[in-house]
This record gives C-alpha cells, sequence and structure tokens, in this order.
C-alpha cells in the first residue's frame, strides 16, 4: 500500500529529487549529496520492481545520479586534475539548474492551484445559445460568393468520380499514425463534395468499430474529436 | 435611446455563454465601443449592488453574468464545478502557460517525465490547444492556452499571469 501512495505522490524524477532535498532541509549546496542519493536510489528500487515505464522516467536522473555518486566516493588521494574537478562541478550544477528550473514552475502550479480554489466559488452559465456572427454584406461580398457557389456548383454537376472509402481508411489511419488528436473537420476541409464528406464520415464509423479510432463530441452538431484507437500503433 | 441600450446588453450577455467584448457588442448593436462601454459599466454598477447575486465579470478578454464568489460556500452544496486538475496537469499548465508556444519535448524536459498524457487531457478539457508547428526537424506541435484557460483561473489576458521569476 505504502509504495502506490509514493507512486501518487512523485511522478517524476526531478519531484522526488524536490521533495528530498526540502526533506533534508538545508541550503542544496551544502548537503551530504551522498545521503540525497542514497535516499533517491532507495526509492527507485521499490519503484522498479514491475513498472518498466515509470522506472525509465527516472532512468536520466537515476543514472546521472549514480556517476555523481561514484565521483563523490573515489578517494581524493591522486593529485586533483582541475579539470576533473571542474567535471564533478558541472554535473551537480546541471541537475541543480534543472531542479531549479523545475522549481519554478512547481511554485507556478501551486499559484495556479490557489486561483482555481478563489475560481470555483464563481459559477457561469452553460448557455446553449450559439452567437451567430452577423456578417457585414457588400457588393464585393456577395460577387465572392457567387463565383464560389459557381465553382461548386460547376465541380458537383456530371460528377462520376466514385468515393473510395478504402482510401479514406488509409489516410485516416495514416494521419492518425502522425498525430494522436485532430478534429474531423481537418479532414473535409478540402472536399467539395457532399459524396467526399460521407466517405469520410463512413470511413471513420468503421475504424472506431474496428478499433483503430475513438471518437468524441461535446455537442450535438459540434465538432468531432477523432483520437488514435488501441489498435493503431 | 441610451436606457434602452443597457436592458439589451444585458439580455445578451445573459443569452451567451462565452465572454463576449466591446468591440463584438458595438458591431451587434451597431453602437460605437464608447457608447457600449459607458452602458457596461452602467450594468455592472447595477449588479455590484447588494440585491443581486450575479455579477457582470470582465473575464477572458470579454464580459460575462457569473454568480457573485461570497454566494460559492452555498452553491457548492447544490451544484457541482467542473473536475479539479490534477497536480500533474497543472504543472503541465504552467510550464505551458510561461513558455508558450511550447513543444511536448520541451515540457518533458523541464519535468523530466513524459507528459503525453497529460496533454490529452489538457486538450480535451480545452486548457491548451495545437499552435502550429515547429521549423524543426520532425516538426514538432506547439502548444498554447485558449480563452478556457483564462476563464478557469479567472484572468482577462496573459498578461494577468502571476509573474513567477
Amino acid at each position: 500500500m505504502d509504495y502506490k501512495i509514493k507512486l501518487e505522490l512523485y511522478e517524476g524524477p526531478y519531484e522526488l529529487l524536490y521533495h528530498l532535498i526540502k526533506n533534508s532541509k538545508v541550503n542544496i549546496y551544502d548537503i551530504s549529496f551522498v545521503k540525497i542519493i542514497d535516499q533517491y536510489m532507495q526509492y527507485v528500487d521499490v519503484i522498479n520492481e514491475n513498472n518498466p515505464e515509470l522506472r525509465s522516467n527516472f532512468f536520466l536522473i537515476t543514472s546521472s545520479l549514480l556517476e555523481l555518486k561514484s565521483r563523490l566516493l573515489l578517494p581524493e588521494t591522486t593529485i586533483v586534475d582541475d579539470t576533473e574537478e571542474n567535471i564533478e562541478i558541472i554535473e551537480i550544477n546541471k541537475i541543480f539548474n534543472a531542479l531549479e528550473e523545475y522549481k519554478k514552475y512547481k511554485n507556478a502550479a501551486k499559484i495556479l492551484r490557489d486561483l482555481e480554489l478563489k475560481e470555483s466559488n464563481i459559477f457561469y452559465r452553460k448557455s446553449n445559445y450559439e452567437l451567430s456572427k452577423r456578417k457585414k454584406s457588400s457588393v464585393a461580398t456577395l460577387v465572392k460568393s457567387y463565383q464560389k457557389f459557381k465553382i461548386s456548383s460547376q465541380g458537383n454537376y456530371g460528377n462520376n468520380k466514385r468515393y473510395m472509402i478504402r482510401e479514406k481508411l488509409t489516410h485516416i489511419i495514416q494521419i492518425l499514425r502522425r498525430v494522436t488528436y485532430i478534429s474531423f473537420s481537418k479532414f473535409i476541409k478540402n472536399s467539395k463534395t457532399r459524396e467526399d464528406i460521407i466517405s469520410y464520415f463512413i470511413a471513420l464509423l468503421e475504424l472506431e468499430k474496428r478499433g483503430y479510432a475513438t471518437t468524441s463530441q461535446s455537442s450535438n452538431f459540434g465538432n468531432i474529436i477523432v483520437k488514435r484507437g488501441k489498435k493503431n500503433g | 435611446m441610451d436606457e434602452n441600450i443597457i436592458p439589451l446588453i444585458e439580455g445578451i450577455l445573459f443569452l451567451s455563454g462565452q465572454p463576449i467584448n466591446e468591440k463584438e457588442l458595438s458591431n451587434m448593436l451597431n453602437l460605437t465601443v464608447v457608447e457600449v462601454k459607458t452602458a457596461l459599466d452602467k450594468l455592472i454598477d447595477i449588479y455590484s449592488e447588494d440585491a443581486h447575486g450575479i455579477q457582470i465579470r470582465k473575464l477572458s478578454n470579454g464580459y460575462c453574468m457569473c454568480t457573485k464568489p461570497e454566494l460559492g460556500k452555498t452553491l457548492k452544496q447544490f451544484f457541482t464545478n467542473e473536475n479539479k486538475l490534477s497536480d500533474a496537469a497543472l504543472e503541465t499548465l504552467a510550464i505551458i502557460a510561461y513558455n508558450q508556444p511550447v513543444t511536448k519535448i520541451k515540457i518533458d524536459e523541464i519535468r523530466g517525465i513524459n507528459s503525453e498524457k497529460t496533454i490529452q487531457t489538457l486538450l480535451e478539457r480545452e486548457f491548451i490547444r495545437e499552435a502550429g508547428r515547429l521549423e524543426s526537424p520532425g516538426k514538432p506541435i506547439l502548444y498554447e492556452t485558449t480563452d478556457n484557460f483564462l476563464k478557469y483561473f479567472g484572468m482577462n489576458s496573459l498578461k494577468d499571469l502571476p509573474n513567477i521569476e
């Protein structure tokens, strides 16, 4: 049980290090670093057991800490080489700089949390009315929209093109391989005919059935969000 | 004429689910921005009286109606607000807010952890959105915060972000 609580507490390597250093309540540049590293390793050992994904998150920091520890433990019998000492300092500074940067955003998150709490006292209306933007019309816009209409109707007239669902299937799968998350309107942006849009839609339904994509829609006639399914890479 | 504007604006703010700014109102009502602004100020005054439980708030670059904060404690017993964000989500959101537009790689670097899932959650809740791609190898997606982000944290614009340096 203890183990699970700990996992929630420290999600990332910097967070863990930050807590360890904070708990030791000393200036980060004075503390016995070997002690901190040991504590760190203890924790990482616990999580190592059967969670490779989480373990990988700690891997980089763990290995640089281990390197640092071995450097610190080496007896300083040999004549201290300037360059070697510098490497040590650079290593420590690298970790501390990253830690300082992380701390900055940890504090920012705390400020946001306070704002969130303050704002939770205020309730907003969830209105069903959509604001329809009134467009200013002029002769120019009239001409433009007529031209647009003419082009699109030309495309429709005598249209014998066959719409292949298979084509759309592969197109959607290809895009979902690159992004995990896309709006359906992106697919039909270049569609000139209803048939084209419909074939995309059927393809999407097929993909969802096969488990290659999942979809969600926040409201009726709202935007459809397409997400990568479990089976698709 | 002037008296009619105030109730009209009140009606519009009541119906709109999103904050509306002076410019939009002036376009809708064929009025100057100054006229709209005067009417809005009067409306804010009217609602600021103790007899009202509703306030007109300047938020997310617009005006909207919402309940007064002092009612929150009681209202919370009957109405539920949106789910609170997790610590990881807030941390990620903070990094995006102060560095936007920013890539996932940069976020991962600062947190020292893969933020894929957290970013998905933030996208779903519309706190962030994609903001094009960075012109570098792999063309990574850039993320930025949305108007919904400002609204959720009660900010009018990104300038209201607390200073963290």
